[in-house]
């Protein structure tokens, strides 16, 4: 690691600290309102500490920013995301809201990450200010840290594309302008756009302006906290349920569908999307009919969108669903988000691919000498990108039974392990057979985090700083 | 009448005459422990059988014809279904009041060496017990021959990778060596039968149950203990022996061969049989050590016997339990759950995935992360300083797909059975790794008979898919097995 580039990442941290102090303006302000005394004095030693130190950082570096590569883009994204999460960690300690630091650091990687599990078991006494800051981490993570910054600071532009690269999901990246600051712009204006446009339908459906701005916050970036224990299910209204379902998909769907819908619409990704959506959806709301668990139609789509956008909310108590009805849930909990959204997890585009190579195998069994190519969108999907899924689908399997492992030594049982590890790495948040993750000691708290780092980054970003091939780049 | 059809009723007969004269001893059986109850449905298949196969070797002549490879699928599949079919006939009407689906299930689970059991086998008849170990033999017998002379043809078996570096038996093209191999597969499976009887006959087991346990260890079926011999299994001279064969048997068989013929430099130099032996002593020290250090266990010498039997069983697919595994600690558990979907090494009559796929994916995954780090490299998949073949990889990576999209279809069908996600999950895998064990409610009871008839297909379908390295199976249900000639 050269001096040149430690200083390119102390410069990109620098502009990181500031944007967050940038964002905790808007607690800040209700901490004063509200005249939540220690919040205030949270939020301004935080925000002024980030400030300096920011400011320190950034400006009095020189810039150099094109001293980077690609791969140094994972040093610097998940230094980002780990400083961030720390950050956003302090006000909760120094405010007293959760007096315990690996709580707080917990509730804030969930929040960037977009997972929204929650350690806090009784999150209706937290102050107003606090709230608000822990469904921003997730709008913040949503669309992510990099991506937002680049959209602020123009002059981040080059240095932008290329750590933002490491950012972003999904195994092929499409640009929508030629200009990695454009994107990200753009993006960041359909973001706010949305995010407006979800605040005001649920402030029609007569939610109090807080809680239309926390879980518009929450479901417009796949996240999932809410500021009431029973999570959305204490509105128990079908009008809400369904301006939320409907705002959950639309961000879990391919971000470019606002830009060019028609074209989006055709992708295969989309449709598969779609079509689990529908299918699980309905054989959930049905079976629940059936066996009398869940009578409300509506309820059953929810909690499908809700998994398969990665968001996590939680409208119905699934632990009292029929069996069949919580696998159905499991297996969305594999699949997760179109691929350039705001969602995570395992992407439906990969697992299409994974079907569409068992389809193949099976011809090939029968001709073992004829060729076969692989199609996406009528067009052929190239060898490398089929391997780079590959390889992806099954680092995401090993994930699956590192962490169950890691986790099992909790010794809660099977079900809480397992379901566990599968919201943690798909960024969901809820799992099966408990309501919260304070069940967890602190170890396993520790293996969440990491968990939901990993699916966040897509776990190869995160894994390479582990491997001895990325420090020394001659190795091979 | 068509070559193909003609060919695959011989193949019937000749299953026909062999099963019905493996039937013989149980009638005997039956007669002497005067079960006559059973011995009659007994007779009478075994005489069906054995005059359905003389007649029907009366009748067909064929000569010497290349198979397509679909109509190979197809002879396999009726073979195994044909065999099953047969095999439960007598527990059905052995007027033990069994269901159609129970009897179906205990057919399948032993001549799919899973082993697993529906039925109370504290009430079941001395000569249904043998005729279940029997057909565990015949079950694993007949797993060996489709991994020899089947498997390759179709490209399933990954024997090529996991033998290439064996010099002197490259099976991938000596058709004449075929038989030379063949029939010392069958000779080393019948002197380790022969053996392990003997010495657990030497050891506190009467004939009978050494007789059972033998066969259906070599065939890493697993029998489950009937509460009137379970004595027999708490003496650690059995658990020994019983571990070391369940371990022998689930080696590739090529490795014995190798050492008949003395090459043992090269038997041992197999990489699939030294990751198996890591995977063992890993994992069995892990185990001993977290059931010693969370108080489970006083002694570190009793943790470490019952760790080492319970980790062969799983791993082997023998799926033996000795102790109560059930109420070890939940990491313990979680690598016996790891170690079903491991398996035993190829070409044994070990199910699930095998060391070697296994072996592949990990290296996938780093192949992935090497990728990352540098997107421009070409790098092949590497064992044992040899690269393999893409078409190989890309065949291993589309059977474990395959292997984790089933296992995930399913769970959602065993789920109608509304019974908890740990028992649903665990038992699948115990299903379609060809264990039959699981966690949850049937691994504390031990028996599969709570579940009901749709449940009972569901899992005898996971199990015929496990043994038959999925692909032979479910070739049933893709299109171009019907149409071959559309694209």
């Amino acid at each position: 690691m050269s001096n040149e580039k430690l200083k390119t990442i102390t410069k990109i941290l620098g502009a990181v600290l500031v944007f967050l102090a940038i964002m905790m303006l808007p607690s800040l302000a209700i901490s004063i309102y509200n005249k939540e005394g220690q919040c205030v004095n949270a939020f301004l030693i935080v925000a002024l500490a980030c400030a300096i130190f920011g400011m320190a950082g950034y400006k009095f570096i020189p810039a150099k920013a094109n001293k980077l590569k690609n791969r140094d883009g994972f040093l610097v994204v998940s230094l980002t995301w780990i400083i961030a999460s720390l950050i956003g960690a302090l006000p909760f300690v120094i405010s007293g809201a959760v007096p315990s630091f690996i709580d707080a650091w917990f509730e804030s990687v969930s929040g960037f990450t977009t997972t929204g599990a929650t350690v806090i078991r009784d999150v209706e006494v937290l102050p107003m200010s606090i709230l608000f800051w822990r469904s921003l981490t997730q709008w913040i993570g949503g669309l992510g840290i990099i991506l937002l910054i680049t959209a602020f600071l123009p002059s981040f532009g080059m240095t932008g594309q290329i750590i933002g690269i490491a950012e972003t999901t999904g195994p092929t990246k499409e640009k929508q302008t030629s200009r990695f600051a454009d994107t990200a712009k753009s993006l960041c204006k359909m973001y706010s756009l949305f995010t407006v446009a979800e605040f005001i339908a649920l402030k029609l459906c007569k939610m109090s302006w807080f809680d239309s701005a926390i879980h518009t916050l929450s479901s417009i970036s796949t996240g999932g906290f809410s500021n009431y224990n029973d999570n959305v299910g204490h509105f128990d209204s079908p009008l809400i349920y369904t301006v939320l379902f409907i705002f959950m998909i639309i961000a879990a769907a391919n971000i470019n569908l606002l830009f060019k819908p028609k074209r989006v619409l055709k992708y295969e990704e989309t449709k598969f999307f779609l079509f689990l959506l529908f299918v699980g959806g309905l054989l959930v709301s049905v079976f629940n009919f059936i066996k009398g668990a869940d009578t409300s139609f509506i309820t059953g789509f929810f909690q499908v969108g809700s998994v398969l956008s990665t968001t996590g909310f939680v409208a119905s108590d699934f632990n009292l669903w029929p069996s069949f009805c919580q696998f159905i849930l499991l297996s969305m909990y594999f699949v997760g988000s179109c691929q350039d959204s705001s969602g995570t997890g395992l992407k439906p585009i990969r697992a299409l691919v994974g079907l569409k190579l068992i389809k193949r195998s099976f011809k090939l069994k029968i001709h073992p000498n004829r060729i076969y190519r692989l199609t996406l969108d009528g067009s052929e999907i190239g060898n490398d990108v089929v391997i780079r899924i590959t390889n992806y689908i099954f680092a995401y399997i090993g994930m699956i039974i590192l962490g169950t492992f890691l986790l099992s030594f909790s010794d809660l049982g099977f079900t809480k392990t397992f379901t566990a590890c599968l919201a943690c790495l798909g960024n969901v948040g809820p799992g099966l057979d408990f309501t919260g993750y304070w069940i967890f000691t602190g170890y396993s708290k520790a293996v969440c985090m990491f968990l939901m780092l990993l699916g966040r980054l897509e776990i190869y970003t995160v894994l390479a700083l582990f491997s001895r091939h990325y420090w020394n780049s001659n190795r091979i | 009448m068509k070559e193909s059809a003609k060919l695959t009723f011989k193949i019937l007969g000749t299953l026909a005459l062999i099963e019905g004269s493996f039937m013989v001893p149980c009638v005997f059986a039956a007669v002497y422990y005067e079960e006559y109850d059973c011995a009659k449905p007994f007779f009478t298949c075994s005489l069906l059988a054995i005059c359905f196969g003389l007649v029907i070797k009366g009748l067909t002549k064929t000569g010497h014809k290349n198979v397509l490879t679909r109509e190979s699928y197809l002879i396999v599949i009726l073979s195994w279904l044909f065999c099953i079919l047969l095999g439960m006939m007598p527990l059905y009407c052995s007027g033990q009041d069994y269901t159609f689906m129970t009897s179906l299930f205990e057919s399948v689970s032993a001549f799919t060496t899973t082993g697993c059991t529906a039925i109370n086998l504290d009430i079941v008849p001395k000569a249904i017990l043998l005729w279940r170990s029997i057909s565990n033999w015949l079950g694993g017998m007949g797993i060996l021959v489709l991994l020899i002379a089947i498997f390759p043809m179709w490209g399933i078996s990954n024997q090529s990778i996991a033998n290439a570096e064996m010099p002197g038996a490259k099976l991938e093209k000596v058709e004449a060596s075929y038989s030379t191999i063949g029939k010392f597969l069958y000779r080393a499976y019948l002197t380790f039968t022969a053996i392990q009887f003997v010495l657990l006959y030497l050891g506190p087991m009467d004939a009978f149950t050494a007789l059972i346990t033998s066969f259906s260890v070599i065939s890493t079926s697993g029998v489950t203990i009937t509460a009137d011999s379970a004595f027999m299994f708490e003496s650690g001279y059995v658990k020994a022996i019983i571990t070391a064969f369940a371990f022998l048997s689930s080696l590739n068989y090529v490795t014995f061969f190798m050492m008949i013929r003395g090459k043992f430099k090269g038997a041992f130099k197999n990489i699939e049989l030294k990751i198996y032996c890591m995977i063992i002593l890993v994992s069995t020290l892990f185990v001993t050590l977290v059931l010693r250090i969370t108080g489970e266990y006083q002694s570190i010498i009793k943790a470490f016997e019952d760790a080492i039997c319970q980790v062969v069983a799983f791993n082997s697919t023998l799926g033996f339990a000795f102790t109560d595994y059930t109420r070890w600690p939940m990491v313990c558990m979680f690598v016996l759950c790891f170690l079903m979907i491991c398996g035993g090494c190829t070409f044994s009559t070990s199910g699930s995935l095998k060391v070697i796929r296994i072996t592949v994916l990990f290296k996938v995954i780093k192949r992935g992360l090497m990728r990352h780090i540098h997107p421009n490299i070409i790098n092949a998949i590497v064992v044992e300083n040899r690269a393999i073949p893409a078409k190989i990889v890309s065949g291993i990576i589309s059977f474990s797909l395959l292997f984790f999209g089933m296992y995930i279809i399913l769970c959602l069908l065993l789920s109608f059975s509304g019974y908890d996600i740990e028992t649903v999950m665990t038992t699948t895998l115990g299903m379609l790794s060809n264990t039959g064990l699981a966690m949850g409610i049937p691994g504390t009871s031990g028996s599969f008979s709570m579940f009901s008839g749709f449940s009972k297909g569901v899992m005898s379908f996971a199990m015929i898919a496990g043994r038959l390295e999925m692909y032979a199976l479910l070739i049933l249900f893709s299109k171009s097995f019907w149409k071959p000639n559309r694209r």
